[in-house]
């Protein structure tokens, strides 16, 4: 502790100075020209642009964020904060210290915002319970924040973190990171919104289903917990419950929440829209030691220009057939993605003609093969459909998934980019996605209006 | 029409006989004591009919085969002569083009229909392709007063006519099989099981998965050989183009039925003729339509669980006809096994699916199943197992699910594991299971069994031999009703905008 005292008052004023020069920068917005200077090395090997990162919460999700980090050019961890200092924060620091990185750790993020007087931005992977103290206190810090989504598991925390971005004028960065990934933006820039491709989209199906496998209840080494006074200190009343924390009311939202709220927020943004109304259907079928509903099928309506839009969506914790994805499915043709890289595709309704325009200015490629043509050509009834046409998507995503979304963020902090998924949407998709919990206990349509969105 | 009063005056000593022979067996195999009512059939007159047919005439000897009517033969007639009753004709009595085989022993004495442009054509078709010398009658009550000889009705009319009709053809003495849904209205068809109680004739409803020989390996493999561990989730759809979204009306206006004709019988309009599924007081809409098959399913596969609540969602607003285009629900039931949850949609607006346009998808702890009713050759259906139990470090589960795998590789109920041709998986993104390139989300198993016939084939040859006393029905009177609960009900939970819970005595006649 002393070690890192003494490094923070070292870098205090050169800290102040270079993030009054990155928040300025951010101020004049995108398109700026950075002077030379700038990627001139400061007098502590510092390139001006570097910015000076905390992770907050270093487990399977803070880990996964950090790892991409990695690959993002000027990204320095300075902190890592972790309440499981014998696990989590161990083994963060350790490997950043193998990539160079010379960090502190902290098991309370008060004192690592007390002490640490370097850092430009926090990035927030802890339990959702935690997201609004944690991102609000960041953000009066006068960090910039990433913060996991859910933005909050209750309302009034996410309002709290909306409200301190705007007081504090600080950049937010929610974690839906389909937001930001190049496949997802061609399908919505070019393939909906320009191209028209689907017609009106009338439905939306999407789902996370997952095998029992995959559901399992984390454990944890026995040799090595986190004491009682510490864990009951920070919400939890024990580790069992510190492992698994998104099956718990109160900590966090169950899997409609953890995995649905990826896909859901797609659903809004591809729509350009916000739901009307929700019905849901969930229980605790299968993991009867949970609090939260393994089990959820939800179905939403959307009101737009268009007309009615209705779509569902399921997670499901003991089967994983189809996996994950979102289809998005007009009158003149299905857009089936998922954040899963190369599994996506666009299918062309049999009565539209074909779409040689859009492979030819590189919207869509030919797929490699053609759809199976029917054998028989059997009659099965007189309401019988005919297969549609497939195409496939031509942009890669190559990186880690999140990799791109911190990049908007960072982006956004060196001035070079406006953040894709700002406190703003992370709100608005909360609102959509905590219903179902509400929508499953009231057992009937419950309806949004405009204003619960503000 | 001498030609046919001669015949049936031959027909009718044999007759009698025949039709208690018949009766008494099937009495005999649904193990009842007792025969219920008496044998119809007094010997009456038959006056020339009224609708006249200009299909050419067969030669006499052509004729033999329904002199020399075998024991049985049975004679059946036809109700509602539109689109979907071809269906049914040709499963009956076989497609010569397709070299496909019909139901020996059919014998279709009447047709019925309102319109007389239908009329006339399936007539001719029977007598021309099939020498079967059907009178053609405009109303079904005119058609049971003159016809005597009749064994079985088949109703293929629309829904809001299935009641009536199949109350007047059971009280009539006749075995009938009856479209679904069984009726657009529950007191319907209550009716209609009642009725066929009380006079103790087959009623059976066309649901004709139930009797699709690769529905009943499926239902074995999940509830006999448990090959999906517990199942906790049904996904099933219908999604149609919109192209495909309406029947169109004749080119040639000139054989429409004009507006007294229509209005005689209750229709405003040839297009509500024709597209009697898109109005309220008709049908049930395409989820009425198209759902009602695939709902009937869950049930049967859960081990014949009916549903405890229905939460659904749904509107017209697309092609703003009274039937909702679009409809989603989700069904919760109580089996053994614990909740299953079940979603359903149908769509009129789009034809992609996630595995093709239709199918049920059932989905258990260990394995998946994937059954559409329309197969190919390549594409039959499939269960999959789910990866972990292959690497699973419980060895006494990974042991116990293989052994139920392997059992049912051996039985060629399922084949061994598979490859998904390539075709298939660019289909529709079934490989998406796999979030880790070159890695297999699950192990293929195709399904083995097949059907070579057309599809309504085996639930009319069941309904057949249930009256030759071979078979009991497979979708009776009883099964149709607690289906058609299930399915009406989304409707009315749709307008609700709440969860629609289901009580014991709702299902029961």
């Amino acid at each position: 502790m002393e070690f890192t005292v003494a490094m923070s008052n070292q870098k205090t004023k050169k800290g102040i100075d270079r993030r009054s020069f990155l928040r300025s920068t951010a101020a004049a917005g995108a398109g700026l020209v950075l002077s030379p200077m700038v990627s001139e090395q400061t007098a502590s090997g510092k390139k001006a642009d570097d910015i000076n990162v905390a992770l907050l919460g270093a487990g399977a999700q803070g880990q996964v964020l950090m790892t991409a980090c990695l690959k993002i050019p000027g990204i320095r961890f300075k902190a890592v904060c972790d309440i499981w200092t014998a696990y989590n924060q161990r083994r963060v620091s350790r490997l950043l210290d193998r990539y160079g990185h010379k960090l502190n750790t902290y098991e309370d993020y008060q004192e690592m915002l007390d002490k640490e007087k370097d850092l430009d931005a926090v990035i927030v992977a802890t339990p959702d319970f935690w997201h609004a103290d944690h991102a609000v206190a960041c953000l009066k810090a006068g960090l910039h924040v990433y913060c996991e989504k859910e933005m909050s598991n209750t309302l009034a925390g996410a309002r709290r973190i909306v409200q301190a971005a705007k007081e504090t004028d600080k950049l937010l960065q929610i974690g839906h990171q389909r937001r930001s990934n190049p496949r997802y933006i061609h399908c919505y820039e070019k393939l909906i919104k320009e191209a028209k491709l689907l017609g009106r989209i009338t439905t939306i199906n999407g789902q996370w289903n997952r095998s029992k496998a995959a559901c399992q209840d984390l454990l944890w080494p026995k040799k090595a917990p986190i004491d009682q006074a510490t864990l009951e200190k920070y919400g939890f009343k024990s580790m069992e419950q510190f492992r698994n924390w998104r099956w718990y009311k109160g900590l966090g939202g169950g899997p409609i929440v953890d995995l649905g709220s990826h896909q859901i927020d797609i659903y809004s943004w591809f729509l350009d829209a916000n739901p009307k109304s929700i019905v849901a259907s969930g229980g605790i079928d299968y993991w009867k030691e949970h609090e939260w509903y393994d089990n959820v099928m939800a179905i939403y309506e959307y009101e737009t220009k268009q007309g009615t839009i209705r779509a569902f969506y399921q997670t499901i914790t003991t089967n994983s057939s189809q996996g994950y994805f979102e289809s998005f499915m007009g009158d003149e043709g299905t857009l089936a993605i998922s954040e899963a890289s190369g599994r996506s595709a666009v299918y062309r309704e049999p009565s539209v003609p074909e779409w040689d325009k859009w492979v030819k200015l590189k919207y869509l490629s030919e797929s490699a093969r053609k759809q199976e043509k029917s054998e028989s050509g059997a009659v099965l009834d007189v309401r019988e459909t005919v297969p549609v046409a497939k195409y496939d998507l031509p942009v890669r995503m190559d990186k880690p998934y999140h990799q791109p979304h911190l990049e908007n963020f960072f982006d956004a902090i060196r001035g070079k980019a406006e953040l894709n998924c700002p406190a703003k949407v992370g709100y608005e998709t909360a609102v959509t996605v905590l219903k179902v919990n509400e929508a499953v206990e009231t057992a009937r349509k419950l309806e949004f209006k405009p204003e619960d969105f503000a | 029409m001498e030609n046919k009063v001669r015949k049936s005056s031959i027909g009718e000593n044999k007759e009698v006989t025949r039709r208690k022979f018949m009766r008494d067996s099937a009495m005999v195999a649904a193990g009842l004591g007792s025969v219920i009512g008496g044998c119809k059939g007094k010997e009456e007159e038959k006056e020339p009919n009224t609708v006249e047919s200009d299909a050419p005439k067969t030669p006499e000897k052509e004729e033999d085969p329904q002199v020399a009517k075998k024991v049985d033969d049975i004679n059946v007639a036809l109700i509602g002569l539109g689109v979907q009753c071809e269906r049914l004709m040709e499963a009956i009595l076989g497609k010569k083009t397709d070299h496909q085989k019909g139901i020996e022993g059919i014998r279709f004495k009447a047709v019925c229909d309102i319109f007389p442009y239908r009329l006339k054509r399936i007539s001719g078709q029977l007598k021309r392709g099939y020498k079967h010398d059907a009178n053609p009658y405009e109303s079904y009550e005119e058609m049971l007063d003159k016809e005597k000889d009749l064994q079985a009705a088949i109703i293929v009319t629309p829904d809001w006519l299935h009641a009536p009709m199949t109350i007047a053809c059971l009280e009539a003495g006749l075995h009938v099989y009856c479209e679904k849904e069984m009726s657009n209205n529950l007191e319907d068809a209550k009716k209609m099981v009642q009725t066929a109680k009380r006079t103790g004739k087959y009623l059976q409803i066309g649901h004709q998965r139930r009797s699709n020989p690769r529905y009943q390996v499926a239902e074995k493999l999940i509830r006999e050989h448990k090959l999906l561990g517990k199942v906790k989730n049904i996904n099933a759809q219908w999604n149609r183009s919109v192209e495909k979204h309406k029947v169109l009306l004749p080119v040639n206006k000139k054989i429409w039925m004009d507006k007294a004709a229509l209005e005689q019988y209750g229709y405003g309009s040839m297009d509500e003729l024709k597209n009697w599924r898109w109005y309220k007081k008709f049908g049930g809409g395409p989820l009425g339509d198209l759902g009602s098959h695939q709902i009937d399913i869950f049930s049967w596969f859960l081990g014949d669980v009916k549903p405890t609540s229905v939460l659904a969602s749904g509107g017209n607003d697309y092609y703003k006809y009274e039937h909702n285009e679009n409809v989603m629900a989700i069904y919760e039931y109580e089996t053994e096994q614990g909740s299953v949850r079940a979603f359903y949609q149908v769509l009129n607006t789009t034809g992609w699916g996630t595995y093709g346009t239709y199918y049920e998808t059932f989905m258990g702890d260990v394995g998946t199943l994937l059954i559409a009713e329309y197969a190919t050759e390549k594409n039959n259906g499939w269960v999959f197992l789910e990866r972990y139990i292959k690497e699973t470090d419980d060895a006494v589960l990974k042991s116990a699910v293989l052994k139920r795998w392997n059992d049912c590789i051996r039985k060629k109920l399922i084949g061994g594991e598979y490859e998904m041709p390539e075709e298939i998986k660019d289909g529709s993104i079934l490989k998406i299971g796999a979030s880790i390139p070159g890695r297999k989300a699950f192990h293929y198993h195709p399904l083995l069994r097949k059907l070579t016939k057309p599809v309504h084939q085996p639930h009319l040859e069941n309904f057949f031999d249930a009256i030759r006393g071979k078979a009991e029905l497979n979708c009776p009177g009883e099964v149709g009703y607690e289906t058609a609960v299930a399915v009406l009900k989304a409707n009315e939970a749709i307008e609700e905008g709440k969860k629609l819970n289901f009580k014991p005595e709702d299902f029961k006649v």
